[in-house]
């Protein structure tokens, strides 16, 4: 067995060379398109499909739904279309943006596609402490997302935004795992029958334990209720609540709120706030009711005096055979809850909250000093 | 002879005088006794073994061959010694090949950088893909043998046959790779061992540099073949069981090295007894390798198992046949693993060339290294995985 040198030229390896990088680089983007349709990591998919979602709409619907996971699998527009003629978008997204990529959201659709009649937005009750995670950011398939403006809003660490701009460009290196697991699920899926396949992603939790459906509304499907998740979420929410005495909202989420109620009023859109399903089980524990009734105090405090804005504050539980953790719906349940919807939304509107002029805003959690800053989130949206 | 004695001697306290103290330890307490000495807190240097077998080879030839003087070049000996890319697992360099290229002016040629822009890609991919997912087929079998079926074991042996041919030939196809990019040329450690013929094959294409090592050092001042068939023989096992000893302080690779040499031995006498099979034409070669393939396998259970005694276990339950649930998901994933390794080595095989890919048009090479760079990232197991002989 020999080893023959190729006779080649400088010339031929710097060639090589740069053409290696090209095929490289040309793999780095198919990778990166290949996780925003394929990708088992559900949040990274879900955050690509929502806003390419939102980039192919041209004409406004009725009812935008905004939000977190809980909203995204819990609303069904196509089921409140058949109900009561209203048509609906649902980009609900993930909990870890708090309420920064909604109000994004929201000036995107404003600007571009036109005024919805209503925006719903629906979060679990603990999305409105979180701060924004950063690295979730450079999944948006906006520029904006990994802007000098983004980074000062949202008071990145240095850094971050480069963080981000790798998360954005280099898909291959920088979610290399999301990119293993997707390729090695495919491969299963094509090797295994289909009972062996099921068995398989049982018992790997990388995988998805069903595969969600993704409606052309925005409604991501999640069949199949997880009673024992559910209860071991429950019981994570408890050790949650038992370290927070007091809700707080984070400074970006009071901000972003503040924006969106400011471009509702502008353009005379209904802002409806929702809070997302829970379960029956956590929803009686004491330490939930205490945070909840504090966390709505605060909302109607920051809400108060601004007639476009409803707060709903009465919960939907269901019982842990309904759900898929602790606050996320089964699609069997769905119509249930896009009926409770309907019914508080028909109940406000017949029953407007007082319009006094609103108290000052809760202090944002210690992590977010409160001081004023002039247009977060950019400009205004044009008249 | 100095450089001999002082570096074998290095290599003797800092590698083996646990172990051997760890055995006389069991010899006493198997009559009764003890052995009041506990094992030494021994700081190991650098790389002990490539480290010291370099000079040695540096120094050897003067003793025994007279082909060449012992260098006195001492920067140039430093230089063989501690070249960066091969310092963790060889090749195992000679100073006749690798002292003239210091000595003499270095130049890095566009042939050397294309080899090695190849090498570095085809070494990567085959460690960080072929023989990292491998480990993870590999490893969680051999812990636990008797919880395998007969299936599951063989499938376990078959991944770490993979996995130490992508581990060890991954990591010199780099350093020979880094090497030739800095104008340096190591010498070929793997000529596709796994279509060896025989053990004697085997051994001329697995780890060339440490079983011409062997060969040249061992076997040779030995005696070699030049005595009686019954020396010859000596010769032969005390050179594999030394070279198993090399692998590790462990029972296992002497075990290993035992079981290499009676391969040898038994080799030459079925050729001698003219029961080997005979004939140069492709379907004999096939035959030949399809023989020693499986044996290769056995040698890398003992090789591989903690224990002495879980090589029993292991080979029994797969030769009984052992029960147990037949892992489908497991052989479709060495299945995988195995298939750019098949298919690259039947085309070096073919060609003749274990550099074949670089001559392929610019196109078709570009997407070859370009699909296997983006198969190193996405498909390696982002774990940390030591290189095998890392430990040796």
């Amino acid at each position: 067995m020999t080893e023959a040198e190729p006779e080649t030229s400088w010339r031929a390896v710097t060639q090589t060379v740069f053409s290696v990088l090209a095929v490289a680089v040309a793999l780095n983007f198919v990778a990166g398109r290949c996780l925003e349709r394929y990708s088992t990591n559900l949040g990274y998919r879900l955050i690509a499909f929502k806003w390419r979602l939102l980039g192919k709409q041209d004409k406004p619907v009725d009812m935008l739904i905004l939000g977190d996971s809980a909203g995204n699998q819990g609303y069904n527009p196509e089921y409140l279309r058949q109900r009561t003629g209203n048509t609906g978008l649902n980009l609900a997204t993930l909990g870890n943006f708090g309420l920064v990529d909604d109000a994004w959201m929201l000036q995107e659709y404003v600007e571009r596609v036109g005024t919805p009649k209503r925006v719903l937005l629906i979060h679990v009750y603990d999305a409105w402490y979180r701060r924004p995670q950063a690295g979730l950011f450079g999944v948006i398939p906006r520029w904006r997302a990994q802007s000098a403006e983004a980074e000062r809003e949202l008071r990145w660490k240095p850094g971050t935004r480069y963080d981000l701009l790798e998360n954005r460009l280099l898909p291959l290196y920088s979610q290399r795992q999301s990119l293993r697991d997707t390729l090695e699920f495919a491969f299963w899926r094509v090797v295994l029958n289909k009972a062996d396949f099921a068995r398989f992603r049982a018992r790997d939790s990388r995988f998805p334990e069903a595969d969600p459906v993704y409606h052309a509304d925005g409604y991501v499907e999640m069949c199949g209720a997880l009673p024992r998740v559910v209860a071991a979420d429950v019981s994570g929410h408890i050790r949650w609540l038992s370290r927070r005495p007091r809700p707080q909202l984070s400074g970006d989420n009071v901000r972003a709120l503040q924006t969106m109620i400011r471009i509702a009023e502008k353009h005379d859109i209904t802002l409806s706030i929702v809070p997302s399903p829970i379960a029956n089980t956590l929803a009686a524990r004491r330490e939930f009711k205490r945070y909840v009734t504090g966390l709505d105090d605060n909302l109607r405090r920051l809400t108060r005096g601004h007639p476009k804005v409803q707060l709903i504050t009465e919960r939907f539980q269901a019982t842990p055979q309904q759900m898929q953790n602790a606050d996320h719906l089964a699609c069997e349940t769905v119509p249930a809850y896009t009926d409770w919807v309907a019914a508080q939304l028909k109940a406000a509107d017949e029953h407007p909250a007082d319009t006094k002029p609103p108290p000052p805003a809760p202090r944002p959690s210690a992590s977010q000093p409160a001081a004023p800053r002039p247009a977060p989130f950019g400009p205004e949206p044009p008249q | 002879m100095l450089s001999v004695v002082s570096n074998l001697g290095l290599l003797a306290y800092f590698k083996y005088t646990n172990f051997f103290l760890d055995s006389l330890r069991s010899a006493f307490a198997q009559f009764g006794g003890s052995l009041p000495v506990g094992a030494l807190d021994i700081i190991l240097p650098v790389d002990r073994d490539l480290v010291l077998h370099v000079p040695v080879a540096g120094a050897i030839p003067s003793m025994f061959t007279a082909r060449k003087r012992a260098s006195r070049n001492f920067c140039g000996v430093r230089a063989l010694r501690q070249l960066f890319p091969q310092l963790v697992a060889g090749p195992i360099e000679r100073s006749s090949h690798f002292l003239p290229q210091v000595e003499n002016p270095r130049k890095v040629t566009p042939s050397g950088a294309e080899a090695g822009i190849f090498l570095i890609i085809w070494g990567l991919f085959k460690k960080l893909v072929i023989a990292d997912n491998a480990a993870l087929i590999a490893n969680p079998i051999f812990e636990h043998p008797t919880a395998h079926g007969a299936s599951t074991l063989l499938l376990g042996a078959l991944a770490f046959t993979i996995q130490i041919y992508g581990d060890f030939s991954g990591y010199s196809d780099m350093a020979r790779g880094l090497s030739k990019l800095m104008g340096f040329d190591l010498m070929i450690n793997f000529k596709l061992p796994y279509f060896a013929q025989g053990p004697s094959d085997f051994w001329r294409r697995w780890h060339v540099s440490l079983s011409s090592w062997l060969r040249d050092y061992l076997y040779i001042p030995l005696g070699g073949n030049r005595g009686s068939t019954l020396k010859t023989y000596r010769n032969l096992f005390l050179t594999m069981l030394l070279g198993g000893l090399w692998h590790g302080a462990a029972w296992n690779f002497v075990a290993w090295g035992a079981y290499h040499g009676a391969l040898l031995c038994g080799a030459r006498a079925a050729g001698q007894a003219g029961v080997a099979i005979k004939g140069s034409g492709k379907l004999a070669g096939l035959a030949r390798a399809s023989l020693m393939f499986p044996l290769t396998v056995i040698g890398w259970i003992l090789f591989r198992v903690g224990k002495i005694s879980d090589a029993g276990t292991f080979l029994g339950r797969i030769v009984s046949g052992a029960d147990g649930a037949f892992d489908k998901a497991g052989w479709a994933f060495l299945a995988a693993l195995a298939t750019p390794l098949i298919l690259m080595q039947i085309l070096q095989l073919q060609t003749d060339n274990l550099l074949a890919p670089t001559r392929f048009r610019l196109p078709v090479r570009a997407f070859i290294y370009g699909a296997l760079i983006a198969a190193t990232v996405g498909f390696s197991t982002g774990k940390t995985i030591e290189f095998i002989y890392f430990q040796f």
